[in-house]
């Protein structure tokens, strides 16, 4: 299994490369960070600063999407970030949620993300592309041919499917073995109906952790449950309140949560924080389930049944408190169990 | 006088933190880096890392435009790149030329080049902003709240108008010191007429140098006109080539360049590149002018006329080869007479 873990933007710039260095000592295999630049810094920047203190971890948005950067933009800062790290980049993608919600703009279709992957992709590799009928193709000479490795992020049936036709790896933003275990499954699936060998397309569970007293640990994630909510919520919009196109492990949770979609009920200026207003309709029990909390033993423990739901990476939210600590508690007594 | 260089982003990564070093350390005061994301790599990623290893030295891209970023995207990452140097980052901007142009778009009006101007001012500010491809105001809680020194390109009468009533200073791409003071007049009347005070207002002159014998020189920078020469092709079309608005000496050269405009007759995949086809109307009389070439008294005295004529930083355009001697030559024979 690898390991890697989610920057906030709110960070300073000297604890992200700390941070970033005791990770990879730590033995973290990749360094995520969110990409929604009006609510935090601009991540790139800090991204191409932390690869200068580091020469194994890899970098990646965990998730960027099409809508908030032209795309030439998108790739060129792609391009340049591997070319800069010695290729040491992936890219993690998904509709768009925070970034382009709170400055009122929507989410890409599945079709327009597909799009995108494939544009990313080949503007990375040195391909010439015309994209959204722009008068002349796009083509950068610089990348050294580089092969991106692209990992989608997907909660709906429609997306999971796009995820296994594009993408290297799925990105599944909760923690629950059995759901996970779905997404995976619906991803490969998706892939396999495309004519994709899938024996090595990769799953990513990513979720906040706390290692010590559970009930401390419930009250700095309960924020988490309350950010797949939004998500959750745009999937009954879509399909319905009483669709079986979705487990109802995933559905039933945001029965108490009010308006409709991801737009409604959730104020995006406060998102992913602690104690936050968003949380209200968030149970204890589904906290549990989504987030990794309690002492490391419980940790190595619901890890290894991620494991054998096909999860290949279990990526930390590093955004809960005592950041510093969960990357040592994990370099020291998780990790080990799965090395 | 202040002096800068100017990275075309083609370098590998390891010798353009090398050479941001060798500048700091030679009594440079900026590093500017062109920002033409498809011809070479993502300006502000490398921005970020070469500020990390330098402590003194100023940054700005050479030139942004309005049109190639989303504003929230592009205030995001001036405003990032401010906080993590402590404060070191200016903005350049220009109405877009290569970054534009090689994907067959226009550059952007003088108008929409003034809002993005206050755009990026307001937003790094820290304050909210509300602009038209935005259905909400962007507002950052986050930057550093500090005023971002802005200079305008500019060329025509229109654009020299603007850029004293709008900016911090003025950049002007040639070394011609009666064109120079020809330009920095027309600003300084343009922002005086505003009702500014103009008296600290700057002016940047950049070219590409060669320090050794005049013949090598001027094989070396002769690629330099011919990217004036689209610039002043467009206020030809746009003034008439018989127009009293500019100076004889800037539109002349062009006289036997072939196309309209700067759409016409140049291979911007070709742009800024040495011994290219694009070059095949220049002389090498109008090289000497626009460029510095010859033995380092020569800089000294060309520079000392710059001066007189009212140019506040000379930055080198450090594109044609022997970067590292031509920074070594300015620092140990150049530098020193102006300090």
């Amino acid at each position: 299994m690898e390991f890697s873990f989610t920057i906030r933007g709110d960070m300073d710039k000297s604890r992200v490369v700390a941070v970033c260095r005791q990770a990879e000592a730590a033995d973290f295999d990749c360094a995520w960070f969110f990409d929604t630049h009006v609510l935090w810094r601009d991540l790139y920047p800090q991204m191409a600063v932390a690869m200068e203190h580091t020469s194994k971890l890899r970098f990646g948005p965990c998730v960027t999407n099409p809508q908030v950067r032209e795309w030439s933009v998108a790739a060129s800062l792609f391009g340049a970030l591997a070319v800069q790290s010695d290729g040491r980049f992936d890219l993690g993608v998904g509709r768009g949620d925070s970034s382009v919600r709170v400055v009122g703009k929507r989410p890409a279709t599945v079709a327009r993300m597909e799009r995108f992957c494939e544009t990313m992709k080949g503007l990375v590799r040195g391909d010439s592309i015309l994209y959204d009928n722009r008068p002349e193709p796009v083509h950068f000479d610089w990348t050294g041919g580089y092969e991106m490795p692209l990992w989608v992020a997907g909660y709906g049936p429609k997306a999971l499917a796009a995820a296994g036709r594009q993408g290297d790896g799925v990105i599944v933003q909760l923690a629950e073995p059995s759901l996970c275990q779905w997404m995976g499954e619906a991803a490969k699936t998706g892939g396999e109906a495309a004519g994709r060998d899938m024996r090595n397309y990769r799953v990513m569970a990513c979720a906040p952790v706390w290692v010590g007293d559970k009930e401390k640990g419930l009250a700095q994630t309960k924020w988490f449950p309350a950010l797949v909510g939004n998500h959750i919520a745009d999937i009954l919009k879509w399909y319905g309140s009483d669709t079986r196109e979705v487990p109802e492990a995933l559905t039933a949770y945001v029965q108490s949560r009010e308006g409709s979609g991801a737009d409604e009920g959730y104020d995006y200026k406060q998102h992913t924080q602690k104690d936050d207003e968003n949380s209200y309709y968030v149970t204890d029990e589904t906290t549990e389930a989504f987030c990794l909390v309690g002492p490391a033993e419980a940790h190595v423990e619901k890890l290894r049944q991620l494991e054998a739901a096909g999860v290949t990476q279990f990526n930390i939210y590093l955004c809960s408190g005592e950041e510093e600590r969960q990357i040592a508690e994990y370099g020291e007594h998780v990790i080990p169990h799965f090395r | 006088m202040e002096f800068g260089i100017a990275f075309k982003g083609d370098l590998s990564h390891k010798r353009m933190i090398a050479l941001s070093r060798q500048v700091e350390a030679g009594g440079f005061d900026y590093i500017w880096f062109f920002d033409s994301h498809i011809i070479w790599s993502d300006a502000y990623t490398q921005i970020a890392a070469s500020m990390e290893h330098t402590e003194t030295v100023r940054y700005g891209p050479l030139v942004t435009n309005p049109k190639v970023r989303d504003w929230s995207v592009a205030a995001s990452i001036f405003a990032t790149l401010n906080r993590m140097s402590g404060g070191r980052m200016d903005m350049a901007v220009g109405r877009g030329d290569s970054s534009m142009r090689v994907m067959g778009k226009k550059p952007s009006t003088l108008a929409t080049m003034v809002e993005f101007v206050d755009a990026m001012k307001t937003m790094v500010r820290g304050e909210s902003f509300t602009y038209d491809d935005c259905p909400s105001p962007v507002f950052m809680d986050w930057t550093d709240e500090s005023e971002l020194p802005v200079w305008i390109a500019a060329y025509g009468p229109k654009a020299l108008k603007v850029a004293g009533e709008h900016g911090d200073g003025l950049i002007i791409q040639l070394a011609d010191p009666g064109l120079c003071q020809w330009f920095i007049e027309q600003a300084k009347a343009g922002g005086e007429a505003s009702g500014r005070d103009m008296s600290n207002f700057r002016a940047l002159a950049c070219s590409p140098v060669w320090i050794g014998d005049v013949e090598t020189g001027v094989k070396q920078t002769s690629w330099f006109p011919a990217v004036v020469g689209n610039h002043v092709a467009d206020i030809v079309e746009k003034y008439g080539s018989d127009t009293d608005l500019v100076p004889d000496s800037l539109t002349r050269f062009i006289e036997t360049r072939q196309g309209k405009g700067a759409a016409e007759g140049y291979d911007y995949r070709k742009h800024a590149v040495k011994d290219s086809d694009n070059l095949y109307y220049v002389n090498n009389a109008v090289t000497e002018s626009f460029c510095l070439v010859g033995p380092a008294e020569a800089h000294v005295e060309k520079l000392k006329k710059l001066e007189a004529a009212g140019v506040t930083q000379f930055t080198i355009y450090l594109t044609q080869g022997d970067e590292e001697r031509l920074v070594a030559e300015y620092v140990d024979n150049v530098i020193p007479h102006f300090r």
